[in-house]
C-alpha cells in the first residue's frame, strides 16, 4: 500500500477519493471465516462513536465522507449506516446479524479517513489527557477534552443496552467510561496513520483465526 | 557514495545511511538513528537494531489496537528492545549489547510520541526504495491468544456458584434425617357384623350390627 496525503475539507469543495482498489487489496486472511466475532463488531461501532463525539454533527460528516470515498454502494444512507452499526451486541437496537467482509472493509476505510481528518484534534485531546493525568487531575476537568468525553458518554448511554452487564459497568462508573473514550482515541490515532488501514484491518483478525 | 534517507514526524525522526547496489535504492544499511525529540535521546545501530526496533514497535502497536498481546520476537544478537505499558505511558527499553554490561536506556513515551515513532517506521516500510528486503508483515494472532474481554474471574464465578449450590444441597440432604419407614400394623376392626349360620342355634340372639 503506497503512501498518500489527505486533504479533507469540511466545506463544500468535495474531492472524491477512490478506495475500491484499497479495499480490494485488503486480504481475507482466513477464507473459512464468513464473519467476525461480536467483539469485533463492538470495536468498530465504538470507534465510530468516538469519531462522532469528536465533532458536533459527526454523523453527517460520516455520511458525507462515505460518499467521497465511493462507499455509497455499501453505506447508502443514514438508515443503512445505522443498520450496519446495530450489529454491535451492546446496542439497544442489536439486530443479531453480522457485517459481511465488504461491509467491514468499507467501515475500516471510512474510520481511517475520518481519523486522519481529525488527527490534530485527536492528538490534542490525548496530549491534554496526559497533562491532566500528570497533574493528578480528573481528565474531565479540561474544557475541550470534557466536551469530547461528555458527547461520548451521552452517546454511549443513549445507544447501548443498559441490561448488558458490560454496559451497566460503564454507566455506573464515569471514570471507566472516560477511559474507554480515551482508549478509543488511541486506536483512532493509529488507525489514521500511514499504514492505518492495514493495521486496523489486520487487528480485527486478532484472535479470530486458527 | 552514501545514501541518506530521513523520515520525520512531530516527535520523532528516523535517519538511515547506507549504500546502493545499483540505482538509487538504499540496499545496504550502514547506520540507523532514531531520535525521540522530547527526550533528546537517539537510539542508533545497524541492521539488527533497525529490525528489532521495527518488530517491537509493530507488535506493540497492534497490541493497542486489538487489546491482545503480540509477542515481541527479536534478534537477540544485540540491541535488545522492549516496549511495555507504564501506567498511561509506554516504556521503551533499549539494551545495546546482549551481555548486560551497560545500563539499558529507558524512555517513557506518551501515546502521541509512540504514534509518531510508528509513523516514521511505517513511512520507512512503505518506501520501496529503501531496504526493500526488510519487510515486517502484519500478522494476526490466533484464537488461542484471544480474550473475549471478560476477566477469567467473571467467567468462572457462575460455574463455582453452581457447584457450590449443589454441594450445599448435598450437605443439607445429609444432615436432614431420612424419614423412618414403619411397616403398617394390622388394626382391630370395630363393630363388625358377625354372621351366624342358621342351623347352629335358633335361640341365639339375632346378630346386631353397629351403626
Amino acid at each position: 500500500m503506497t503512501g498518500y496525503s489527505i486533504n479533507l475539507k469540511s466545506d463544500s469543495s468535495i474531492t472524491e477519493i477512490p478506495t475500491a482498489e484499497i479495499r480490494q487489496q485488503l486480504p481475507i486472511i482466513s477464507p473459512k471465516i464468513s464473519h467476525f466475532s461480536p467483539l469485533v463488531h463492538q470495536r468498530i461501532d465504538l470507534m465510530l462513536l468516538g469519531l462522532e463525539a469528536l465533532n458536533v454533527g459527526g454523523t453527517e460528516r460520516i455520511l458525507q465522507l462515505s460518499q467521497q470515498l465511493g462507499l455509497k454502494d455499501i453505506i447508502k444512507n443514514r438508515i443503512f449506516l445505522w443498520r450496519l452499526r446495530c450489529t454491535n451486541p451492546l446496542r439497544r437496537s442489536y439486530q443479531r446479524n453480522y457485517l459481511n467482509m465488504e461491509e467491514v472493509k468499507a467501515l475500516v476505510v471510512l474510520i481511517h479517513y475520518l481519523a486522519k481528518s481529525f488527527e490534530v484534534k485527536i492528538r490534542q485531546h490525548l496530549i491534554d489527557a496526559q497533562l491532566m493525568k500528570d497533574k493528578g487531575l480528573p481528565v474531565d476537568n479540561h474544557y475541550h477534552l470534557s466536551s469530547y468525553l461528555e458527547r461520548f458518554r451521552n452517546s454511549f448511554a443513549n445507544r447501548m443496552n443498559p441490561r448488558r452487564v458490560k454496559v451497566m459497568n460503564y454507566l455506573n462508573n464515569e471514570d471507566l467510561l472516560n477511559e474507554l473514550a480515551l482508549s478509543v482515541l488511541n486506536q483512532l490515532l493509529i488507525a489514521g496513520g500511514t499504514r492505518g488501514i492495514e493495521r486496523l484491518w489486520v487487528s480485527l483478525w486478532d484472535g479470530e483465526v486458527n | 557514495m552514501n545514501i541518506n534517507r530521513q523520515y520525520h514526524s512531530s516527535n520523532c525522526s528516523l535517519i538511515l545511511e547506507g549504500l546502493s547496489n545499483e540505482g538509487f535504492n538504499l540496499d545496504i544499511l550502514l547506520n540507523a538513528e532514531c531520535k525521540i525529540i522530547s527526550s533528546d535521546i537517539s537510539l542508533t545501530g545497524g541492521r539488527v537494531f533497525l529490525e528489532n526496533l521495527v518488530k517491537v514497535v509493530n507488535a506493540y502497536t497492534q497490541d493497542l489496537l486489538s487489546g491482545l498481546h503480540h509477542p515481541q520476537t527479536l534478534n537477540l544478537e544485540s540491541d535488545l528492545i522492549h516496549l511495555k505499558p507504564n501506567g498511561y505511558l509506554h516504556r521503551l527499553t533499549w539494551q545495546k549489547t546482549k551481555d548486560y554490561t551497560e545500563d539499558a536506556t529507558e524512555i517513557d513515551l506518551n501515546t502521541v510520541e509512540l504514534f509518531d515513532l510508528v509513523e516514521v517506521i511505517d513511512q520507512f516500510l512503505s518506501d520501496t526504495t529503501t531496504l526493500p528486503d526488510l519487510t515486517v508483515p502484519l500478522e494476526p494472532l490466533s484464537k488461542r491468544h484471544r480474550q473475549d474481554g471478560q476477566p477469567l474471574s467473571e467467567k468462572t464465578v457462575p460455574a463455582f456458584v453452581g457447584i457450590g449450590t449443589v454441594a450445599l444441597a448435598a450437605i443439607a440432604a445429609f444432615v436432614i434425617e431420612p424419614p423412618v419407614v414403619r411397616e403398617p400394623q394390622p388394626q382391630p376392626l370395630e363393630g363388625t357384623t358377625e354372621t351366624i349360620p342358621l342351623n347352629q342355634s335358633q335361640d341365639s340372639p339375632n346378630p346386631t350390627t353397629s351403626p
